[in-house]
Formats: C-alpha cells, structure tokens, sequence
C-alpha cells in the first residue's frame, strides 16, 4: 500500500455531500475554511469533486435518493479514501430515523471511518475526527509499507 | 421609506376592507369575521365558493398586489379545506399590515378549483403539490407534473446543462438543468426531492410541542426563524401572551440569525465568485456572532432558544458582555468590507446588470426578502405587522432605489441590500439591549398547565415571521381535548421565491447563471421537508425502515 503513504504526503481533498441535511452542519463545514479553524493549515483542500476527493463528507439524514447517488460518489472516488459521517442525521437519522425518507444510516450503505454527533457538530470536532482518521491511515499505511519494503 | 404610489390603495382601516369585500361578494362570502386582537396581527377569515376565488383575488389586487403569503390544506373527516393566506402590506401604513385567510369548504372540494398560477407565479408549486397529494383539480395550471421525486434521479435531456451547484458553494443537492438557445439560456428545468424528510407525519404521529425541535430542524440557517414561527402559529391558535422580556430576547435571536445567515451567504457568493480572501473574511466576520450564540445558549447554531409562550434562555451578564464586544468588532469590521464592496472592482463588474428584477415582476411574483427590497419594493414583517420587540423598535424596512428613481435589482443590488440589512440588524441588537425590560420568561412555566392550556385550543392558528430570506409562516391547526396536531404547514421565503428562478435565468448567459441562482439564495431545506407522503404510499425499495 505504498499509495496509501504517497496520498498522505499530499494535502488531501474534501468533497461534502448533502444527503438531505438542514444546511445546520453544512454551514459548520463551511466555517472550517475560515481564518479561525483553517483547516487548510493541517494540510486539507476543498474538491469540487468526489473524482478528485480523498475524503467525503456526508451531511444529514440519507433520504432515499440520496442513497443512489452516495454509492456512485463513493465509487468514483480514488483509493485510499474516507467517509465522515457529520452530525447525528448521517450517523443514526437522529431526529428523523422515524422519517419514511429515510434510508438509513450511514454506515449502512459506506464503510464510515469517522463519526461526528452533534446538531450540528462543532468545527474542533470535524477536526478532532479528521486528525484521527489520517493519524490511522499513517499507521495503518505506515506497517503495510513496511512489510512491503 | 418609499411606498410605490402606482400601487397605492383606496382602503383606509380593516374595517373598510372588510365592507368592501361584503359589498362586492355579499352573500357569496362565509362568515366574514375580522379579529383585531390576534397575536398574529389583524386577521380576517372568511369561505370565498371556488367559482369566485380568482375574482375575489382580483378584488384584493385592487386594494394591493394580491400578495399570496401561503397555501395549505387541512384534511377533515368530511373532505379537505383549502387555505389561502394573502397579505395586504402596502395598503397600509407600517404597523397596520392585515392578513385575510381564505378557506375553500369541503364541498367544494369535488368541484374544479381555479388556479392562482396566473395571479401569483408560486401558487403553481403549492397547487402542483396538492394535485399530487389530494388529487385536487386545478383549472387553468399549466404544468401538472409532481414537483418532486422521491426516488429517482431526474433523467436530465441530453441538450440540457446541469449548473454545477455543489461546486459554486450551494450547499444544497438540487438539480438545476437549463437549455441553450443561440448561446443564451431558453429554458430551466429543476428536480427536487432529494432533500425531502417528511418532517410533517412525523409531526402529526407527537404532541404540538413536541414537534418543536422539528422545527427548528427545517432549515440549518433559519433555524430560529422557523421554530418562532411555528412557536407563534400555537401561541396564536391558544391565546398566549408572551411576557416582553421574552418578546425582546426573541427579537434579539432573530437579528442574530439573520446576520449570521446573511454572512454565511455572503460567504458562499464570494466562493461561487472565486474570492477566496473575502470568503475568508466574510466567515471570520461571522464567528463573533455564534460566539455569542454560544455564550448565551450553549450552542453554535439551533440553539433551542424559543419555547411555547416565551424563550428558555435569559441574557446573562456575561453574555451581553460578549454581545457588546460582537457589536463593536463587527461594526468596526464591516465599514471597510462595505466600502470595498461599493466601490466596485471584478466583484461588481460580474454582478451588475445580472439577474436583473424589475419592480413590477418582483411585485407580481410576490417576491419577499432582501430579493424583494433590492428591487424596491419593501416588504417586511417586522414593520407592517410588527411581531414580537419590533414594535417598539421603530424599524422600517430598507428598499434599494437608484438616485433617478430608477429602482435597482440585479444581482449586485440583491448583495447590496443584504450587507446594508447586516448594518440594520446591528442597530437593532443595540435598541433591544438598551430598551430589554425586566420581567419574566414564559407566560406559562409549568409544563402541566402548558399541554393543559394547549389541549383547551382550537382552531387555526398563524405564525409569520421575517426570517432572514424573508417571510416565513407556520400555519397549525389544533382540536380542542387533543395534544397532537392536526395540520401544520409551511411557507418558506424560499418557496415564495422560487419562481423567480426559472423568470431570471430565461436570457441569462451560462456564465451568469450561477451568480444569479446563488443570489436569490435558495435554501431548499425547508421548501423540500413538508411535501408530506400521499396516502398508502410507502417507500421500500433501496431504504430500510427502522
């Protein structure tokens, strides 16, 4: 998985994906890029797209179309990759589980490396989830280059 | 403040309004009743038959432009009534704003109903919607088809462009087509239905005020906007009286949301423009606000601050104290971002004579919010029928008109008039601080005697409000010896302007298209959420139910 490493030392890419969120944690996302939490200083960009995206965000409870399109997002996407799931909507349906548009959880349809509760989340969660997941892909990237080498 | 003289009216009270009406439609009209007295401000109700609605619509055309605010159904044991919400705001001075609630029986149900499409462009999407729900018959709606699919993809025609919104900064997953005629675009399809959570059966399956949270959980961004509208609809069908240092902190929270709602769409047109540094900007210009938000609630955004019959967070000193410092950075910070913005450069040179909205369209598609008074025409809540603190803040609305006379409306106007509201709200947070009179915070702060007091409603009841895109209204229905809900609908500002969507784009190069949709801010949260399930229908496939 010498890829996996290689991806690492470059910025990697975030594309949000509104799977029927109330903008709540969307704005949240937004406020990442601001002056104060600038996640472009920890070395994230924005994607304008899942092609060129290493990590999706996924907002919101996934609605029943939203479902078809998280599949082909998540399969567009190059490898090695990550899903976040913001905010208890994507994480469980929260509020609306009950809801006949729901298609269930995240996790249900992606493999989810990062879990985000909160309505919305705060920003220094985002962060905190997003360190974690690259902290686990160096190591985990880190011993399978290792055994390659 | 500037009325528009051309649609000034001939009524002078309510009163005279209300003879008028009798004495075009005499026995035609159903019990005619005007209720001064209502929370939610002068209301007359009345049943118009279904073969005269379009004339008596006309008729209210004359006193003002028929100003559709809502439309909602309610469904009964012996068939479905109709309800029509229109506001008369300019035939009355500020303050003297007046509401007339149209109900269309049940018998009238199993006839045709005239369309409203041709009078008010948005009632299609309301009609479109109740065709697909109630198989009501609309007469005269030209375009049928459901407005929006809830389980498949649109097929987008192959000489159709889909706009790239995810990409420009809309944080919303909608599809918007448009077709190229001679390099121009000809014509706009959009798809919803991605967004939909059913939020209304949901609703109707707990209590009223249980259905709070999922209020305040329509729309990130309007978040309060439409949890006090909802709060007001009950308040209004139960008779509450919100104690004033309530109605103060409320009004407070309002101006809050908007100039956080208001930045963060400064933020997404700035990205959608490619201005990374004034994006930057723009959020950090917004972080005091939460800040505050967060200090006096505990939260960032949906911060659970309304409840029925008052507010459940007092304005701490330490709280002000931040609110104070927020005021003063803010005001400091946002001369020289304007200044810079007036003063042109790329920014303007891309926005102006774009999406450009003529006063008599914004008057004719009922255009509410910064988009409505970047175009001149000044409708506002909180001056004509001033809820809440806003009465006794001497607000009157701010509207755009070019020295000449000329009245604005391009995109850079509809930018404009949203960084001037910031301004406005800032004043407006220091007026209720200064003038924040002491007292208590729920007029009922039992919960026992709350659901008491809520069971013991019937009727219908109004909540409106001027959310930060506009005017946002709840409408409820309760029945006396229930907790639970009836009815609950709701008008967004975004689906009264809506239509202006696909009116803007007609003509507009491609390369505009995105700065136009992005300046209408289309949030489609909550236009998406209420578009409850017709009956028996059930989605399986590809979901699971839990």
């Amino acid at each position: 998985m010498d890829r996996h490493r290689d991806g690492l030392t470059k910025a990697l890419s975030i594309f949000r994906y509104n799977a029927g969120s109330c903008n709540g944690c969307d704005a949240e996302c937004l406020a990442l890029w601001g002056p104060r939490y600038d996640l472009e200083r920890l070395g994230f960009r924005r994607a304008p797209s899942p092609r060129q995206a290493d990590i999706l965000f996924v907002t919101g409870v996934v609605t029943t179309r939203a479902a078809k399109n998280l599949r082909h997002l998540y399969e567009q996407m190059a490898s090695p990759k990550g899903v976040v799931a913001v905010g208890v909507c994507a994480v469980s349906g929260g509020l609306f589980r009950r809801s006949s548009s729901f298609a269930g959880p995240l996790d249900a349809l992606l493999p989810v490396d990062v879990y985000l509760p909160g309505c919305p989340p705060r920003p220094e969660a985002l962060i905190e989830g997003l360190t974690r997941m690259v902290l686990r892909w160096e190591d985990e990237g880190g011993s399978e280059g290792r055994e390659g080498s | 403040m500037i009325f528009a003289p051309e649609y000034a009216s001939l009524a002078t009270s309510h009163q005279e309004v209300l003879n008028c009406l009798i004495e075009v439609f005499g026995e035609d009209l159903g019990t005619p009743l005007l209720d001064e007295g209502r929370p939610s401000g002068p209301v007359i109700t009345l049943t118009v038959p279904a073969s005269r609605l379009l004339a008596f619509v006309e008729r209210l055309g004359e006193f003002d432009y028929p100003h559709l605010s809502s439309v909602s159904c309610e469904e009964r044991e012996d068939g479905v009534i109709l309800h029509y919400d229109f506001s008369l705001f300019r035939a009355s001075s500020p303050g003297e704003g007046l509401m007339i609630c149209v109900a269309l029986s049940p018998q009238e149900q199993k006839g045709m109903i005239p369309s409203l499409s041709g009078l008010s462009p948005w009632a299609e999407y309301a009609e479109r919607e109740l065709t697909d729900r109630l198989a009501v018959e609309f007469q005269g709606l030209e375009n049928r088809g459901p407005l929006l699919d809830r389980r498949e993809e649109p097929t987008v025609p192959p000489d159709y462009v889909v706009l790239p919104l995810a990409a420009a900064g809309r944080t919303e997953s909608f599809a918007l087509a448009v077709r190229l005629v001679r390099g121009r675009i000809g014509s706009v399809r959009f798809h919803l239905g991605s967004l939909h959570r059913d939020v209304e059966t949901l609703a109707m399956g707990g209590d009223s005020f249980q259905a709070l949270p999922l209020a305040e959980r329509l729309c990130g961004s309007c978040s309060f906007a439409n949890a006090l509208a909802y709060v007001r609809a009950l308040e209004d069908a139960s008779g509450f009286d919100v104690p004033r240092r309530a109605r103060y902190v409320r009004s407070l929270f309002q101006e809050l949301e908007r100039l956080s709602s208001h930045l963060l769409w400064l933020a997404t047109a700035f990205h959608g423009e490619g201005q990374e540094a004034l994006l930057a900007a723009t959020l950090a210009l917004r972080e005091p606000i939460l800040d505050v938000q967060e200090k006096l609630t505990g939260k960032r955004s949906v911060s659970a601050v309304v409840a029925i019959g008052g507010v459940r967070v007092d304005l701490s000193r330490q709280g002000l104290e931040t609110l104070q410092s927020m005021l003063a950075v803010t005001r400091r910070e946002l001369r020289p971002f304007r200044d810079a913005l007036l003063r042109g450069g790329l920014l303007r040179c891309r926005m102006e004579h774009r999406g450009f909205l003529p006063k008599a369209e914004a008057v004719r598609h009922g255009a509410v919010g910064p988009v409505a008074k970047a175009s001149g025409l000044p409708v506002d809540r909180r001056s004509h029928s001033p809820y809440e603190a806003y009465g006794e803040l001497d607000f009157l609305p701010l509207i755009l008109e070019r020295g000449s006379g000329e009245a604005g409306g391009d995109v850079f106007d509809r930018l404009l008039m949203r960084v001037m509201e910031l301004s406005q709200s800032l004043d407006l947070i220091e007026k209720i601080v200064e003038g924040l009179p002491e007292g208590p915070l729920l007029a009922v702060p039992k919960r026992r005697n709350l659901v008491g007091a809520l069971k013991e409603a019937d009727g219908r009841g109004l909540g409106a409000v001027e959310g930060p895109r506009g005017e946002v209204i709840h409408a409820v229905t309760l029945h006396a010896g229930q907790t639970a809900l009836s009815s609950w609908s709701v008008t967004s500002a975004t689906r009264r302007n809506l239509s202006l969507l696909p009116r803007l784009l007609k003509g507009a190069l491609l390369d505009d298209a995105m700065a136009i949709v992005n300046s209408l801010d289309p949030c489609l949260a909550c236009v998406e959420c209420l578009l409850p399930l017709k009956a028996g229908e059930e989605l399986t496939e590809g979901g699971q139910r839990r």
